[in-house]
């Protein structure tokens, strides 16, 4: 592997990099890694890549005075986790090794709208969250219904979770909500649960407090294609 | 030069490297078999997802440096540049910090902009003062910071100037050290194309692509690989252990930094909820992650030398999270 990697090797790992980010742009697949606004400058980079790649075949002089960096061999890694491993989005891992975080952006919409009419109303985790730090915001009697996976504590508690992403996975921050009433299903499953905010709970975000409600109902659902919110 | 031998051994291994690729592509699913279970542990497939995520946010960014240091091999002649830029070296300092600004994307597209600025002639040391702000101070990062914050004016003004104070600081570094102590060693270009010269625009365009895109990735990817593991081992509680101590919070938060490898477009949400920090802390934060971090180092070792590098990447940490102290001390 130490030799500098010449002409064809190049075309070859040019190529296969520009087949995953075909591939993950094409598939739903860019959801689980990066946010939506990236699909197309996956896809259009992805041709460009496969393009250039393909110049070599093209152009008729003898190429390969130009060997690069055995280190580019690297690149296969990221080729062959797309596509053997195909990593699933982000879930129970990260979330059970975080606590609610506090980010303003969040929670600018959350204290700008009122709740919206309605018997059952469907609000996003993170919406939630931001919602009870407000002293309540409003949630105080009124059935909500919140959509997520589960993750588990070790006193035997479960939530509903949703993690939040600005550029990348790399990025992630976790909402919880805290499950009161209804046995735990297993983790990493999706549902879709029905109940209203446990009075008093959550209100503190300096102390990663966690906000509550007691469920009416609990009902399995199928994972969105975008797991983040 | 080791390459002339390396030219006539690959030459006769050509087909040999492509097998290669082939190869790896087919015992892929075999070796999926055998790993099953160690591929299905949490830890490893959230490593994998953060890995990934991080390679493919940044291939469209690195596809667009590369575009762009292209159009500058093909647009930029070395007499235009040497027109443009002020006599001095130290004056044309802040203008290429301040010519940062009109290049809206984070750090990964930035590195072969860089170089390929030194090869059409900029000075190193103005090329480096553009590399380190560009990522801070364009619009992209100005508008995610502010919204980060919830609209604080002092947070966003802090950042921009130190971001901006960091970068003039270390291309003065390098133009009056440069001259004195011939210890300190200038970036190397592995080749500067001139053999290209003669040939149309187009070949030098792709001569230029090839020859930035693969180095730049691969170093990256290296980068992705550690920050990723970082990103999973570490939770960020360890981080806030030290939030109280001031110097150790700061000490904390450069190292944090540079380790977890952020898009310099996200890294405001991030320090938003390291809540148990201080303001100043939270502004190092900022500063040091958009100039150095640890795939930024990966890439620099690669475009532009390991001698280099080795000295580069401490003095950049050290310079930024100085300054982004005493930015803080007077604005926040």
């Amino acid at each position: 592997m130490g030799d500098p990697v010449n002409r064809a090797g190049q075309s070859m790992v040019l190529t296969v990099l520009g087949a995953v980010a075909l591939r993950i742009a094409w598939t739903d697949e860019y959801a689980r890694y990066v946010n939506a606004w990236m699909r197309w400058p996956l896809f259009v980079s992805g041709l460009l890549l496969v393009g250039l790649a393909l110049t070599s075949l093209l152009s008729s002089k003898e190429n390969d005075d130009h060997p690069t960096t055995h280190v580019a061999w690297l690149l296969l890694l990221p080729v062959a986790i797309a596509f053997v491993v195909q990593p699933p989005a982000l879930g129970s891992y990260v979330a059970e090794r975080r606590s609610n975080e506090v980010a303003p952006a969040a929670y600018e919409e959350a204290a700008v709208a009122p709740l919206p009419e309605g018997d059952v109303i469907d609000l996003p985790v993170s919406g939630f969250v931001a919602r009870a730090t407000m002293e309540g915001g409003g949630l105080e009697g009124r059935p909500v219904r919140l959509t997520g996976f589960v993750t588990h504590d070790k006193q035997g508690g479960w939530y509903v979770t949703r993690l939040t992403m600005f550029c990348c996975a790399a990025d992630v921050s976790a909402f919880k909500v805290r499950v009161d009433g209804a046995e735990a299903p297993a983790k990493d499953t999706w549902v879709r649960v029905t109940g209203t905010w446990v009075d008093g709970t959550g209100i503190d975000p300096e102390a990663g407090a966690t906000p509550a409600v007691t469920a009416s109902e609990v009902t399995p659902s199928k994972a969105p294609t975008f797991t983040y919110e | 030069m080791t390459t002339t031998t390396a030219e006539t051994r690959s030459t006769g291994r050509g087909d040999w490297q492509g097998w290669l690729v082939v190869g790896l592509l087919l015992l892929a699913v075999p070796a999926e078999r055998l790993l099953g279970d160690l591929l299905a542990a949490s830890a490893f497939q959230t490593w994998a997802t953060v890995f990934l995520a991080v390679v493919v946010q940044s291939i469209p960014f690195l596809v667009l440096g590369i575009v762009l240091s292209g159009l500058i091999s093909v647009l930029l002649s070395e007499r235009l540049v040497a027109r443009v830029m002020p006599k001095r070296t130290a004056l044309a300092v802040p203008f290429a910090g301040l010519a940062g600004v009109a290049l809206p994307t984070c750090e990964c597209a930035v590195v072969p902009v860089a170089n390929g600025l030194t090869r059409r002639g900029l000075p190193p040391a103005v090329a480096l003062t553009f590399m380190l702000a560009a990522p801070a101070v364009n619009p992209a990062v100005i508008v995610s910071t502010a919204v980060a914050f919830g609209g604080r004016v002092d947070m966003v003004a802090a950042r921009f100037v130190a971001s901006l104070l960091t970068a003039m600081v270390i291309g003065w570094i390098y133009v009056w050290a440069a001259a004195r102590f011939p210890a300190l060693k200038l970036p190397t270009l592995r080749d500067r194309l001139h053999h290209h010269d003669g040939e149309s625009r187009w070949e030098r365009f792709l001569a230029a692509a090839w020859h930035d895109f693969l180095p730049a990735a691969a170093f990256l990817v290296l980068g992705a690989m550690i920050a990723a593991a970082i990103n999973v081992l570490v939770p960020v509680q360890w981080v806030e252990a030290v939030a109280g101590h001031p110097f150790l919070a700061v000490l904390a938060l450069t190292v944090f930094a540079f380790v977890i490898a952020l898009c310099s477009e996200a890294d405001a949400f991030v320090a938003v909820s390291l809540t148990a920090f201080s303001d100043t802390a939270k502004l190092v934060f900022l500063v040091v992650g958009p100039a150095m971090d640890i795939k930024l180092a990966a890439m620099e070792a690669g475009q532009f030398g390991r001698a280099f590098a080795v000295q580069f990447v401490p003095l950049v940490l050290v310079v930024a999270a100085t300054t982004a102290c005493l930015v803080a001390w007077v604005i926040l």
